[in-house]
């Protein structure tokens, strides 16, 4: 691995990776800055083991969620409840819990009323598909990105992304 | 409308991206910190040296296998793709060979290897090669010949090597032998030429008696003069 295959892999992943830790950090964008800082500095730390045939998003993925469980765990008073660190779903900001959406931090970002519907919505879908959704829509990884993310195979992950889709759709036209 | 949520989904994914000037620093500071991981040349000379060791290993051990094949094996003789390569290697066993005792034995069994040649060829009926093999043998015998020249130290051992070379003459002679009757195993094949090649080895025969005559006369004269060097220190 040299240094172009680095920089060539910090530039595929660096917008995913902050937009999971700036997600997990409430919007704190200071916290997500130092957070994403930390996890390529580990990424670079550990580059050696890195193989792009067996992983090509996925790795970077794992060091971030687990140094970011390491942080929350580290500084839980500061940040997090307890229940909100047991919680492995990628929004672990925990939305059915703010019912009245004030996503801490994200008020700023999320001003169209659309936008925060569908963030309302995505809140009551069940734990896997709003994983699934948030990875791919939220997040921006791809279908196969995805499936090496959560196991399985691409095919399954689309249909899968599509029945989420479809989901949010009938519960938009539910509440209506 | 499944474009509602994926549209607005791809529309807060947008705004959440990094500052650009956070990434550009980020990236500096990563790259200062790669080159502290991995200095430059170090990461790259290993980087590149395992290939470099894997080829070298690799054309290391296609050489010696095809090497040690090509010396053992009987079926690498005149017309084989790598006869010239048993040739090399023979000739560096015969350089390699310490002393004059240790080279003419080397000698000896090179011309063990073209006799042998030669009856291989004959039985493949093949009358280019075997012209060939003739020459070669023509020369093992002059060089194990000429490395015998040497050997005065034991006028055994001198017995021992003419004894060699006499016999594998003899028995040259009586395996090409079959090259000029009509019974010989060559008869067979529908050469044109076959009478004039039969005549040029015979001739070739001739010469190779007559070198070996001469230099038997040479040794010959050497042994004296070692026996007379000896009588003289006694």
């Amino acid at each position: 691995m040299t240094k172009k295959d680095f920089l060539k892999f910090y530039k595929t992943n660096f917008d995913k990776i902050y937009r999971f830790v700036f997600f997990r950090a409430r919007g704190n964008k200071e916290l997500a800055e130092d957070l994403t800082s930390e996890i390529f500095i580990k990424a670079l730390e550990h580059f050696e083991d890195y193989n792009s045939d067996i992983s090509r998003s996925a790795w970077i993925y794992t060091i971030a969620r687990n140094h970011l469980s390491n942080f929350f765990r580290d500084n839980k008073k500061t940040f997090l409840s307890l229940e909100e660190i047991t919680l492995d779903g990628e929004f672990e900001i925990d939305v059915q819990k703010e019912a009245g959406l004030s996503f801490d931090g994200l008020e700023h970002l999320i001003q169209k009323d659309a936008e925060r519907e569908i963030l309302e919505l995505l809140a009551n879908l069940s734990e896997d598909k709003r994983r699934l959704v948030t990875l791919k829509y939220l997040l921006g990884y791809s279908f196969k990105e995805v499936a090496e993310i959560i196991g399985g195979t691409e095919n399954a992950v689309k249909v899968a992304a599509h029945r989420a889709l479809k989901e949010l759709k009938t519960m938009r036209r539910e509440k209506k | 409308m499944i474009w509602f949520p994926r549209y607005n989904l791809f529309s807060i994914r947008e705004k959440i991206s990094g500052d650009k000037n956070f990434k550009k620093n980020l990236r500096q500071v990563l790259i200062r910190r790669y080159e502290q991981f991995f200095p430059a040349s170090i990461f790259v000379v290993h980087h590149y040296w395992r290939y470099a060791t894997v080829a070298v290993c690799l054309i290391l051990f296609l050489s010696i296998g095809t090497g040690a094949y090509a010396y053992n094996s009987p079926d690498v003789m005149e017309g084989h793709p790598l006869y010239s390569l048993k040739r090399v290697v023979e000739k560096a066993e015969l350089k390699l060979a310490g002393t004059a005792e240790k080279k003419t034995e080397v000698a000896l069994k090179h011309l063990i290897r073209r006799k042998q040649d030669i009856k291989q060829i004959k039985k493949q009926k093949n009358l280019k090669n075997l012209d060939m093999a003739i020459n070669n043998y023509q020369a093992a015998v002059e060089k194990a010949a000429n490395k015998a020249e040497l050997v005065t130290s034991s006028e055994d051992s001198g017995i021992y090597i003419e004894k060699v070379i006499n016999e594998s003459l003899d028995d040259m002679g009586t395996e090409l032998v079959g090259l000029q009757t009509k019974n010989g195993d060559l008869d067979d094949t529908s050469d044109e030429n076959i009478e004039v090649r039969q005549d040029k080895i015979t001739e070739k025969m001739e010469r190779i008696r007559e070198q070996h005559e001469k230099i038997l006369e040479r040794q010959m004269k050497n042994y004296e003069k070692a026996l007379e060097k000896k009588s003289e220190v006694e």
